[in-house]
Formats: structure tokens, C-alpha cells, sequence
């Protein structure tokens, strides 16, 4: 026979374990912006094929890696993926019309190579411009397929190296650079 | 001869009653002071006649007392000794024996059939007019009517609790065991709206399970300190679930329990919530050379913002406590 106080403790027990609430978040279009990302200006000398690079880091902390900070609670973000990024021109250019390729990369250690061990870095753009194609001031890079960053989460911050080539400016320039991303968690 | 005594008796009676109107009877010495008679010529003694007292009726002998109420034997009393014929002399009569009370044989009688209880009247304005036993059980009978036994069908319900919020609205309760209620309310955030059903299989007394269904509504609205405490919003969202709004059904046992036209309840369950979580404002997002500053986000900062609504799912538990009272109808 159940007595009344075990029965209660399960009770208890079973709202207890029962009150944490299964919750499912999907944001589908998230996006982020790092503004007034500065470019040196390429020597008068160079010519086609110059590269430059811009190094920028954001923290996750708002984006929920610091409170989970192994891999293993990441568990609950079943998606975390780059769907786009977009270019805008800021200062020093009026377009894209000079680059010839550009590149992201992200990593959670340091800038453009490292990450920590056993955790890659990521290619998050390689664009190549289209011969012929003119190319205004806004330039749109639709990731198909997604990449996944869930790789990289769970550190304070997120490193990323931005590297254009091309027939760069002879003068500073600035762009900003928008992250489209898509989430999903669970918790 | 015989007329002659006739007229003689006839004389007598009238010198009688001439004695009666002079004076009354002579005494008895008076009367021997009388002449005597001559012998010769047919004296005629006046003989006073004194009458037979008629002879009384006999008593009738008393009658059997009546039947006391509950039902006995009586033993009839003896019957008076009648008299004898009327004798000349006068025998003092014996007044006849008092009728001795009859000895009451108590025969066992069956009681009588109690009668049936009188119908517990409710103190309600339609119960009929009580009798003073009846009044007096009616004192009592309103500290145990149970609630269903209430006939109002209209009700006003108030109630606070998770998803809903606090709420207020009208109850139409067509039966005891089932209710249909609308509410309006406000989850701190914003307006809502709640419709649902509650079924009451049973009534124990005053108390009895109910299951409840519920589907409810509530604008989006401006997230706020009460909404992240009740919905447990991890701390690294905060700054971005900035505005709320959700769809809940609900799905609750609970027990209703109440007296006369006041029913309270606690409901207890699951609940699905279909939530739109919006980020007007842009969050500022640190980076190496913008550190976050208390405030709007500049421009010249990284910033993160909500381009498409998130959607927001909860599984949870819920529970809910309020009160209804009953009006209307009959």
C-alpha cells in the first residue's frame, strides 16, 4: 500500500522534473552586422591580384556560447548555420567593382588559422566575381548550402578574417559586412 | 256504593285542599282534635292519603368511559341494582356503586407507521414553505448544499495562472457536470483571450474532479520582468525576446470544490505554447573595436537584429487557481 507522504513525494517529483519547460526556439533570420569594417589602402604600386585583410572577432556571449561552454551542452543547439552574407560599401569606395575574390574565415581561437584542437576553421565565403558582371555597391552572397558554425560555439568569441583581391582601392575603405544566420535550439 | 265512596274520597280531597288554602296540612294533633265521628250516620274519617313515592327509574349505570386515545379494552362497569317495585315504605335508595375507573388493559398495539420525513427543503427562494422542522433543518442545509446543486447558469470567473495570466470572464454552465467560460485578460505583457470547456464527471460533496480544455491568446506585447521570471527565459536571451506574443491550449485535471453559487477551482496540467518572439531594436553585439555601451546601438556598433520573427514552442506545465460565482436563472 502507498502511503499518502511517499505518494506525495513522487508527486512532488514528478511536477519538479515535469516544471522545466521543453522549448523550442527557431529563428530563422537572424542577422548581424559588423559596421565600418576598415581596409588599409593598397599600395600605388600594386596591381591586379593584391590581397588585403581585415581581422574582426565578436563575442558569443549574447548569443548563449558563454553559458555553454563545452561542446557537450551544445547539445541543445541543434542549428546554427551562416544562410548569406551581405557587403555593403561604407567609405573610401563607391563599389565592389575591383574585387576579384573574397574570403571569410572564422575560427575560435585566433584570427584566420587557428582553432582550438580538433575544431576546424571555417571557410565561411570563397567568392569569386563573375567575369563581366558589374557589381554595385550592396553585394548579396547566398550560402547554398548553409555553412554550419555549430562547430566553433561554445567560446567567448568568434574570430573572422575577412581577405579581398582584386585591383584594390589606392585609399582606405571601409564596408560593412552582414552575417545572415539561422538558429534553432531546444532547451 | 261505589258512587258513594267516590263522592266521599271527592269531599275528603276537597276538605283537603281547603285545608291546604287555609293554612297548609294541620299538624297531626290538630287533625285528632277533629270531631269524632258520629257512628251512625257514616262517619267519614278523613284519612290524610299519603302517596306511594313513585317509584324512581333506576340509575342508569354509568357509561363506559370513552376510549382513551390510544385504543384499549375497557371492562364495562356493573350495572346499577335496579330497584325493586315502589314499596310503600320508603327504603332509602341506595345510590348505585360509583363506577370504579375500569382497569385499562394496555393491549399491545402495533404503532402506527411513522410518516414519511418531510422533503429537506433547500433555502432556496423556490423551495416551498417549510414546516417548523422543516425550518429549522433549513438553517442548516445551506452550510451543505454542494455546489452543483446550484441552478444558476450564468456565472462571472476570475482566475490567475500560467500561460493566462490574470483573467476575468463569464461562465455558461448548461448542466452540474460541464461548463463553457470566456475570458478577458492580460498576461502583464499584453490583452488576452481565453474560451474553453470544463467537464465534472462527479460530484463528492462539495468537491469534484474536472478536466479542462483551453485555447487562448494573447497579443504581443512588450516582454517584461514577469513573463521572463513565469516562462524561465535563459539569461543570455533577455535582451532579445524584447516583444511576445503566443497562442496556448491547455490541457488541465483539477478538482472544483465550492457551496452554493461559489465554485472555486485549481487546475493543473500541460500546455502548448505557440509563441512570436520580435527584436525591434537592435542588440549590441561586442567586438574588438566596438565595445557595447549602456543604450541605444549606434550605428558604428555590432549589432544583431530579428529580421524574421522567432518562433518559440514551450511544452510546459501550467496550473491555474480561480473562483466563479453563479447567477441568473431560476
Amino acid at each position: 500500500m502507498i502511503r499518502p507522504r511517499h505518494a506525495l513525494i513522487a508527486l512532488a517529483g514528478a511536477l519538479a522534473s515535469g516544471c522545466t519547460p521543453s522549448v523550442e526556439i527557431d529563428a530563422p533570420d537572424i542577422e548581424i552586422t559588423q559596421p565600418n569594417l576598415q581596409f588599409a589602402a593598397a599600395p600605388s604600386s600594386a596591381g591586379p591580384g593584391t590581397s588585403v585583410t581585415a581581422p574582426f572577432k565578436f563575442t558569443t556571449n549574447k548569443l548563449g556560447a558563454t553559458n555553454n561552454p563545452d561542446a557537450g551542452s551544445l547539445k541543445n543547439i541543434e542549428r546554427l548555420q551562416v544562410t548569406g552574407v551581405v557587403l555593403k560599401v561604407n567609405t573610401g569606395i563607391d563599389d565592389f567593382s575591383f574585387l576579384d575574390h573574397l574570403t571569410v574565415v572564422a575560427a575560435n581561437t585566433a584570427y584566420t588559422t587557428e582553432s582550438s584542437p580538433g575544431l576546424p576553421v571555417i571557410k565561411v565565403i570563397d567568392y569569386e566575381a563573375p567575369y563581366g558582371v558589374a557589381i554595385g555597391p550592396v553585394l548579396q552572397l547566398p550560402l547554398n548550402p548553409p555553412v554550419d558554425m555549430l562547430p566553433l560555439w561554445g567560446r567567448t568569441w568568434l574570430y573572422l578574417t575577412v581577405t579581398a583581391t582584386g585591383n584594390l582601392p589606392k585609399v582606405a575603405w571601409s564596408m560593412d559586412v552582414v552575417f545572415s544566420l539561422s538558429l534553432k535550439l531546444t532547451q | 256504593m261505589r258512587r258513594c265512596r267516590r263522592t266521599r274520597h271527592l269531599a275528603g280531597a276537597v276538605l283537603g285542599l281547603t285545608v291546604l288554602g287555609t293554612g297548609g296540612l294541620a299538624p297531626a294533633d290538630e287533625a285528632s282534635q277533629l270531631p269524632a265521628p258520629s257512628p251512625v250516620s257514616a262517619p267519614v274519617v278523613y284519612t290524610p292519603i299519603l302517596r306511594a313515592p313513585a317509584a324512581r327509574p333506576a340509575v342508569p349505570a354509568p357509561a363506559p368511559a370513552p376510549p382513551a386515545a390510544r385504543p384499549a379494552v375497557y371492562t364495562p362497569a356493573p350495572a346499577a341494582p335496579t330497584e325493586p317495585p315502589a314499596p310503600v315504605v320508603y327504603t332509602p335508595i341506595t345510590p348505585p356503586p360509583a363506577a370504579r375507573p375500569a382497569p385499562v388493559v394496555y393491549a399491545p398495539v402495533p404503532p402506527a407507521p411513522a410518516p414519511p420525513p418531510a422533503p429537506i427543503a433547500l433555502a432556496s427562494p423556490a423551495a416551498p414553505e417549510a414546516t417548523t422542522d422543516d425550518a429549522a433543518i433549513a438553517e442548516i442545509v445551506p452550510l451543505a448544499a454542494p455546489a452543483h446543486a446550484s441552478r444558476h447558469p450564468f456565472g462571472l470567473t476570475t482566475d490567475v495562472g500560467l500561460p493566462d495570466g490574470a483573467n476575468l470572464g463569464l461562465v455558461l454552465r448548461p448542466a452540474a457536470w460541464g461548463r463553457l467560460h470566456g475570458t478577458v485578460g492580460t498576461n502583464s505583457a499584453s490583452l488576452g483571450f481565453r474560451g474553453g470547456a470544463t467537464v465534472i464527471p462527479y460530484w463528492f460533496w462539495h468537491f469534484g474532479p474536472s478536466v479542462t480544455f483551453e485555447a487562448g491568446y494573447c497579443r504581443v506585447g512588450n516582454v517584461n520582468s514577469v513573463l521572463r521570471t513565469f516562462f524561465q527565459v535563459p539569461s543570455w536571451m533577455k535582451d532579445y525576446a524584447q516583444q511576445a506574443g503566443y497562442t496556448y491550449y491547455n490541457a488541465h485535471l483539477g478538482i472544483e470544490f465550492g457551496r452554493g453559487n461559489i465554485t472555486g477551482f485549481i487546475h493543473g496540467g500541460g500546455s502548448y505554447v505557440d509563441g512570436t518572439v520580435r527584436t525591434p531594436n537592435a542588440v549590441c553585439i561586442q567586438t574588438s573595436s566596438t565595445p557595447c555601451s549602456v543604450g541605444p546601438v549606434s550605428p558604428d556598433q555590432a549589432q544583431l537584429v530579428l529580421r524574421q520573427d522567432a518562433k518559440v514552442r514551450v511544452y510546459t506545465m501550467s496550473a491555474k487557481a480561480g473562483i466563479i460565482v453563479y447567477f441568473g436563472g431560476p
